[in-house]
């Protein structure tokens, strides 16, 4: 492989021999508005990786050669352009009312938008820093068109499932490459970044952008960048702090109350209501009239408090910043902490040729939840026991406290039934332990060097490590702790119950890229970039877990407590613990080339090609080629249109290209060696190891590739009054990465192989309109939306066009994936209560059958997403709301089939108001079948569309109000800034869904699970 | 200079970045196959791997493989008082290439002989390199069992796919002796080759195996041979096998040799070799070690153990259990103690099946009897009868009696050929229900499923299926058609 670098070298060699030296210089100056100095502005030579930001008193300081172009930009305003002459200081006046302007930059590229040819979109640290979500990625849903952030879980820093431009793969990796200043990171670690430390979220969606990322770009890419210092500039701190309250959303169903449960058991001759008299459940209905969801959630508390500390010299910037952020969960005993430092340093030589960074970043995190999310153990299922409890079960022990055994006899398993779960799971949540920490560190060097005339080298490494730790103890002492331990001494149970089960690992991740950029303007028009890159790519986890299973009671936390696996009881050693050791690693190489191409910032050309290795892949496959192309076309800047429409903006964008999926199985860490046959023990007979295969190796595995076209026209009218950006895109993966059958003469059914296609095609539209702007205030409306097909062309010749393999949904050729395929619920039979259920032919019938499903073209993925809000600043006071939305996407409501359930009644759940309209008489028209009729609430969501919801919404996701007190009536105080807000996520929500929260990560059943909160936080920023 | 000074700094950046480590990573965990069969005991825990691979008592819930579906096809087996209506398509004589049994079946039995033609291959490399005269007859021994193996599941295969024994010409099964590349297909052979190909593995698998079991000390303790297929499991698969071919001298002489050193169990043994896995009764030819963490063949029939109290979904058929007078020990075992027997063919009855209660291995723990010497006498009986010799038919049958019978009964007199193969199929019925027999048998006698009314009106199911039905032969999975759909169907599907 080195050999072929020799290439590469020797082109080095030719292009530096032919070039002299440049003659760089520092320049410096002030950037200022009408106002005053703005810090912040970002100053960019153009048309090369050279930028930096104004500091506090907009000073700037940058090395440029005469004749280099810098351009100043800044958000709302106008950028400005400057050419180095032969003065060394520049002072530059910004113009308001201009669209949002900023650097695209990313690991290996900088440049303007204007001159960008690519799709891409961004976020500045205003939309986020001032958000009360634990991960910064909640934070981003409704705000970017066709970036689609689903958050399944309530638990604080839950991780959330980011699809950008529709699902681009069955079976493997769908989610964007995220890169944090400049290190590709695990795209499952954001509770443990601090989103106070981010500067800017880009979003890169076209081929144009993401092929220079070839060997993980085929998702798009999400780059963020962290916040810096600037040059000369004083020392500075800023201090952040919220402090507020999260709760349950409102649940959307309407459940029975004590009375009316009580009732219609009775009057269905089942349950305990069928058991009492009238006056004694009017009289039980009285006493006790539990909404269980009030015992087991709770006003969770939020509080974040963030110092930072921003200076630089004449040669070095740097940036510290520490942060603690808390937040219980709304669900009892859940929470979230994070402890984060970070330090972004920046130097330079005198002459401003090398470069150098330092980016350092250490977090811990500590997540104490509660395990059980949809789970179907119903003494396991937490967040089912809340909405499913009896009302007529009271929380209470007789002294007034919530109680924790619900009067029930320890070490009895007969006492535990389905009707008493609550309690179970009350007993549990507070005595059981189940702790995830996570020790995140991220860090980075890059530097480069001007070491010719338009010759810069440049190098860059990072690292990405996580350390988790996983704890869960099962308490001896909880009400289902003896009965963890099977006995092998005649009894059921072993003496000592309990369970606990640990994991550590350690996941570390090296990315290095090393550079080669030639810059140059010709004739003062053709402005010209070609770099040559060098990437390597390595990641390593291990870890050990063990799960120990008896534990005494008087010790539980350590090993201390462990019953030792040599103890006999009866006939066995019933406590003999399991054990686990993993060592995984991965790798990727690659070698690529970009060029860009200027014609006085009229016309543009990007291309990009590469070549990527992945160790997943061997021989022929090992490789694998992919390339793009953009072109743009700034009409604005043409004389024609400057004459007739002076204040328009007008670019289009063109880019065709190809980027390659390696990580074929979605999970982390997996399909490491499926080219290989391997062995492993196992197969044991009459107590002897046997040594059988354990894969049957496919050596023609490679690149899941898609190419992608993009055409794309960026506006702004009435100097960018109205500004915005259409795209629309086709996107088209091949040689997919599913199952496909196999002979069993191969000692197995079916094997991964890359077979088949599926397209994602779709438009996103972004707006931004400036309402008002005078007399000191500013309104904007801004808003995107997008929409996005999803379908697969083409599966394996063998499954006839469909792959169903049991459950509610199918892969169907034409359709979306996760597409239900289902019987349609026709109602219920006036005749007897069964259930009927049209035929695929139309007709009638209470049978479920296989071959009645239909393809209902109803898919667990949204079609549409976007989101509005608006902004009004006036003087210090700014108001902000921001919605986002999904539509056209379809759930399977298992908790409302559950707790509409007719099959059976004494089930220990609650119901719904509607059960009681349940048939009852010949001729009942009703859409709830019999009690007792054959068919349960599975059977319903496995198959039939009966509880299939749609699960669109449109959610207020954030409002805030603001005020900043302005530098006059700081000015004898020793703060320079001062700035509170209220703000709340979540506050209103639009949908139809049955249940607590219509948002669930894309899941395509949903039953007992956490939902997310509403979250009101105070907060204050103070600077000095 | 300077310029060079410069280049060779950046091309030494460039350098150290190195590729192979990124590209070419093996994992720790992984095992080649030339890493993991390197020497005699590698390849007799492939061997072992093998065993473990063979499981006709795979299942559960409704589902499983050959054990379960001989008697739920047929008649030996009515709903469960816990049933939720598991297994009654395939008790309705519902079966497609779809369903789960001939799937079950297909695929598990290939996926042993690719297992054993992997430890040959590599049996294949070592051998030459084996330097003692031990390790070379331990190698010899472990290949034949892996040739016996091989040869018995494309035996078993041919019982259930192929839909003649005797018409040499139809298609049998695919033949594979090799390991085959993945995406290749192969095309079935006919009966002729099959049997061929088995005769011929299980002949050399007798000759280097010898006459006896020399290197067993390497596997076990003496007393668990009956675990391994040692010479007499060879003998027996070629008695069975030459049975199924209509070779009834050879079946006869196989079947006499092995009477010899096997005799049957005699009350209580009979009732310890099920009840308590009793590893010493010698009956047993070649069994089927379960044990902890193995199959639990109960778990075919109920959801938590034999008892009454164990959910049963399957339970004995009322045709079956009416056959069971209290004068054969096979009722004991047959039909679990805490049984409720309400009147003849009472829909009330509870008919617990009791073959397999947990053994001292464990509760639900129980061996699977592949060969008992049992079936060599039937296999004697019914060649005798062939042979037109009713009068030895009937002695043996009689000889099998004394052995179940608690007082002595009478030998049978047989009119013909006819009523003699009846009374060899109602005796195998009693011996071998519940162990895997019962529709090969009716398959290969070529008589009718007649159920009891009481059993199959338990499924609301068709009571009967005549002679010869096309479903007496299984379809070729889909399993095997999906991948290979140049694969010969089998008539009627």
């Amino acid at each position: 492989m080195r050999s072929k670098f020799t290439w590469i070298m020797t082109l080095l060699v030719a292009l530096t021999i032919n070039f002299s030296f440049a003659q760089e210089k520092v320049v410096s100056g002030t950037v200022s508005d009408e106002l005053g100095p703005m810090p912040g502005t970002n100053v960019l030579v153009k048309g090369t990786q050279r930028s930096t930001q104004t500091d506090i008193d907009g000073k700037f300081s940058i090395s440029a050669s005469q004749g280099e172009v810098l351009e100043f930009s800044f958000v709302g305003y106008q950028s400005q352009e400057v050419t180095v002459g032969t003065q060394s200081t520049y002072n530059v006046v910004m113009a308001q009312g201009k669209q949002l302007i900023e650097v695209v930059k990313d690991v290996y590229r900088s440049v303007t938008p204007k001159k960008a040819t690519m799709a891409v979109a961004s976020i500045t640290a205003e939309a986020i820093e001032d958000r009360a979500n634990a991960s910064v990625l909640q934070s981003l849903q409704g705000q970017i068109a066709g970036l689609n952030i689903g958050t399944g879980s309530g638990q604080p820093g839950a991780d959330s499932t980011i699809i950008l431009r529709g699902v681009g793969s069955i079976s493997g990796n769908v989610e964007p490459l995220f890169v944090i200043d400049g290190i590709p990171v695990d795209e499952d670690g954001f509770r443990s970044l601090n989103q106070m430390d981010i500067a800017n979220v880009q979003v890169y969606k076209d081929a144009a952008a993401t092929s220079i990322y070839g060997n993980r770009g085929a998702n798009g890419v999400i780059v963020i960048t962290t916040k810096r210092g600037s040059l000369d500039q004083k020392m500075q701190f800023r201090y952040t702090s919220q402090f507020g309250y999260s709760e349950l959303q409102p649940l959307n169903m309407e459940l029975m109350n004590s009375s009316e449960l009580l009732n219609f058991q009775s009057r269905v001759g089942e349950g305990l209501g069928s058991e009492l008299t009238q006056a004694e459940r009017d009289l039980l209905a009285r006493q006790n009239n539990t909404y269980w969801s009030d015992i087991f959630f709770r006003k969770g508390v939020t509080q974040s408090h963030n110092l930072a500390i921003t200076t630089g010299s004449k040669t070095t910037t740097n940036f510290t910043s520490l942060g603690y952020f808390e937040q219980d969960g709304i669900f009892m005993n859940t929470n979230f902490k994070r402890f984060s430092v970070r330090n972004n340093f920046t130097g330079k030589s005198e002459n401003g040729k090398f470069n150098y960074s330092f980016n350092f970043n250490g977090n811990f995190s500590r997540s104490n939840g509660v395990d059980g999310a949809g789970s179907n153990a119903i003494y396991f299922a937490p967040f089912r026991a809340a909405l499913h409890g009896l009302p007529y079960l009271s929380p209470y022990d007789p002294d007034g406290s919530i109680t924790s055994t619900g009067g029930m006899v320890y070490g009895d398993p007969g006492s535990i039934s389905p009707d008493k779960a609550p309690y179970v799971l009350l007993n549990s949540v507070k005595m059981n332990t189940d702790v995830e920490d996570e020790i995140k560190i991220l860090s980075s060097f890059s530097a480069d060097w001007n070491f010719a005339k338009n010759l810069t080298a440049g190098f860059q490494m990072g690292i990405d490590y996580s350390g988790f730790r996983t704890l869960e103890i099962l308490h001896p002492n909880s009400l289902l702790g003896p009965y963890q331990v099977e006995g092998t001494d005649g009894n059921n149970y072993a003496e000592f119950g309990g369970v606990q089960a640990e994991s550590h690992s350690r996941d570390f991740r090296f990315n290095s890229v090393t550079r080669l950029n030639y810059n140059n303007i010709f004739a003062e028009k053709h402005t010209i970039d070609a770099t040559l890159f060098v990437e390597y790519n390595k990641a390593h986890l291990d870890g050990i877990s063990f799960s120990q299973r008896g534990l005494d009671p008087r010790l539980v936390g350590t090993g201390a407590a462990f019953i030792s696996g040599t103890v006999v009881e009866g006939d066995g050693q019933p406590y003999i613990p399991t054990l686990g050791s993993t060592k995984v690693s991965e790798g990727l190489f690659s070698y690529f080339a970009n060029f860009d191409y200027d014609f006085e910032s009229r016309f543009g050309l990007t291309a990009t090609i590469r070549r990527d290795a992945s160790f997943r892949f061997i021989d022929d496959n090992k490789w694998g080629t992919f390339w793009s192309v953009g072109g743009r076309w700034n009409i604005d800047q043409e004389e024609f249109f400057k004459s007739k429409f002076p204040a328009t903006e007008l670019k289009i964008r063109a880019s065709y290209g190809t980027s390659g999926n390696q990580r074929i199985n979605n999970a982390q860490y997996s399909a490491l060696n499926l080219t290989r046959s391997l062995y492993g023990q196992g197969g044991n007979y009459n107590g002897s190891v046997g040594t059988v295969p354990t894969q049957i190796g496919y050596t023609d595995l490679r690149w899941e590739e898609t190419a992608q076209t993009n055409v794309g026209v960026d506006f702004g009218f009435w100097n960018n009054k109205l500004s915005g950006s259409v795209d629309v895109y086709r996107k088209r993966t091949s040689d997919l990465f599913q199952s496909t059958p196999v002979s069993p003469v191969n000692a197995t059914t079916s094997i991964d192989t890359n077979i088949g296609n599926m397209e994602n095609k779709g438009v996103e539209l972004t707006l931004k309109y400036t309402v008002y702007n005078k007399n000191g205030w500013n309104v904007v409306l801004n808003g995107n939306t997008s929409y996005n097909k999803n379908f697969i062309r083409d599966l394996p010749d063998s499954y006839n066009g469909l792959v169903f393999n049991g459950g509610s949904t199918s892969l169907i050729e034409g359709e979306a994936i996760n597409t239900f395929y289902i019987v349609r619920y026709a109602g219920v039979n006036p005749s007897n209560g069964n259930a009927l259920f049209y035929t695929a032919d139309g007709g009638l019938t209470e049978t479920l059958d296989d071959s009645d499903r239909i393809n209902t073209g109803k898919s667990s993925y949204p079609a549409w997403q976007g989101g509005f809000g608006t902004l009004v600043t006036y003087k210090g006071f700014e108001f902000s709301t921001q919605w986002s939305y999904f539509a056209d996407l379809y759930r399977n409501n298992l908790d409302y089939a559950e707790l509409e359930e007719t099959s059976v009644i004494d089930d220990g759940s609650n119901r719904v108001s509607s059960t009681a309209t349940a048939w009852q008489n010949v001729g009942d028209i009703t859409s709830v079948p019999r009690v007792n009729n054959p068919l349960g609430a599975v059977d319903y969501i496995n198959f039939t569309d009966r509880y299939l919801e749609d699960a669109s919404f449109l959610r207020l996701r954030n409002v805030l109000l603001g005020y900043s007190f302005s530098k006059e009536t700081l000015q004898d105080l020793p703060i320079s800034g001062l700035r509170f807000f209220v703000q709340g996520e979540n506050l209103i929500t639009f949908s139809s869904y049955r249940g607590w929260d219509a948002e669930a990560g894309f899941r395509t059943t949903d039953r007992g699970n956490y939902p997310t909160p509403k979250i009101y936080t105070l907060g204050a920023v103070i600077n000095f | 200079m300077k310029n060079i000074f410069r280049i060779s700094l950046l091309a030494l950046f460039v350098g150290m970045v190195s590729c192979e480590d990124a590209t070419d990573i093996i994992q720790e965990s992984e095992l080649s196959e030339d890493i993991a069969y390197q020497t005699v005991d590698d390849l007799r825990s492939g061997l072992i791997g093998v065993y473990a691979a063979y499981s006709p008592d795979a299942g559960g819930n409704g589902s499983g493989d050959s054990v379960l579906f001989n008697d739920l096809f047929t008649d030996n087996i009515k709903k469960g008082a816990s049933s939720s209506g598991q297994g009654n398509t395939v008790y309705s004589f519902i079966v497609q290439p779809g369903t789960g049994f001939p799937n079950s079946i297909w695929n598990s039995r290939y996926a042993v002989i690719n297992f054993a033609n992997r430890v040959l291959r590599a049996w294949d490399r070592i051998y030459p390199t084996l330097e003692t005269e031990d390790d070379r007859e331990a190698a010899q021994e472990i290949k034949a069992q892996l040739l016996a193996m091989r040869g018995f599941m494309h035996f078993e295969l041919l019982q259930y796919f192929a839909p003649s024994y005797t018409d040499l010409s139809q298609p049998g099964v695919i033949i594979m002796d090799f390991v085959p590349e993945l995406q290749q297909v192969f095309p079935r052979s006919t009966v002729g080759e099959v049997f061929a190909f088995v005769d011929n593995d299980l002949e050399e698998a007798a000759t280097l195996m010898g006459g006896t079991f020399d290197s067993f000390g390497a596997y076990a303790a003496e007393e668990d041979i009956l675990y391994f297929v040692g010479p007499d499991a060879i003998k027996a698969m070629q008695a069975r096998v030459a049975l199924f071919e209509g070779n009834y001298t050879v079946a006869q002489t196989l079947a006499v040799e092995l009477m010899q050193g096997h005799n049957l169990a005699v009350g209580q043994a009979y009732v310890d070799m099920f009840l308590s896995d009793d590893a010493s009764i010698e009956e047993q030819i070649w069994t089927l070690s379960r044990r902890i963490g193995d199959n639990r063949i109960v778990a075919l029939y109920a959801a938590n153990g034999s008892g009454e109290n164990g959910s049963p979904f399957f339970e004995i058929s009322n045709s079956l259990f009416n056959l069971l007078s209290n004068n054969d020990v096979r009722r004991v075992v047959l039909v679990e103690g805490s049984s409720t027997f309400v009147g003849v063919d009472s829909p009330n009855n509870m008919l617990l099946i009791g073959k397999y209660q947990g053994s001292t291995d464990g509760a639900q723990i129980n061996d699977l009897k592949i060969f008992r010497s049992s079936e060599m006498v039937l296999i004697k009986a019914e060649c005798e009868a062939r042979a037109g010799n009713l009068t030895a038919a009937a002695n043996s049958i009689k000889t099998l009696r004394d052995a179940r019978y608690v007082n002595p009964a009478p030998a049978p007199v047989y009119a013909n050929l006819d009523a003699a193969l009846n009374d060899v199929l109602l005796e195998r019925r009693l011996e071998f229900a519940f162990e895997g027999h019962r529709y090969l048998d009716l398959k290969r006698l070529n008589r009718a499923i007649n159920r009891n009314d009481a059993d199959c009106g338990s499924f609301s199911a068709p009571c009967g299926l005549n002679a010869g039905d096309y479903r007496f032969t299984l379809p070729i999975p889909n399993s095997e058609i999906s991948a290979n759909p140049t694969i010969q169907q089998n008539p009627g599907y």
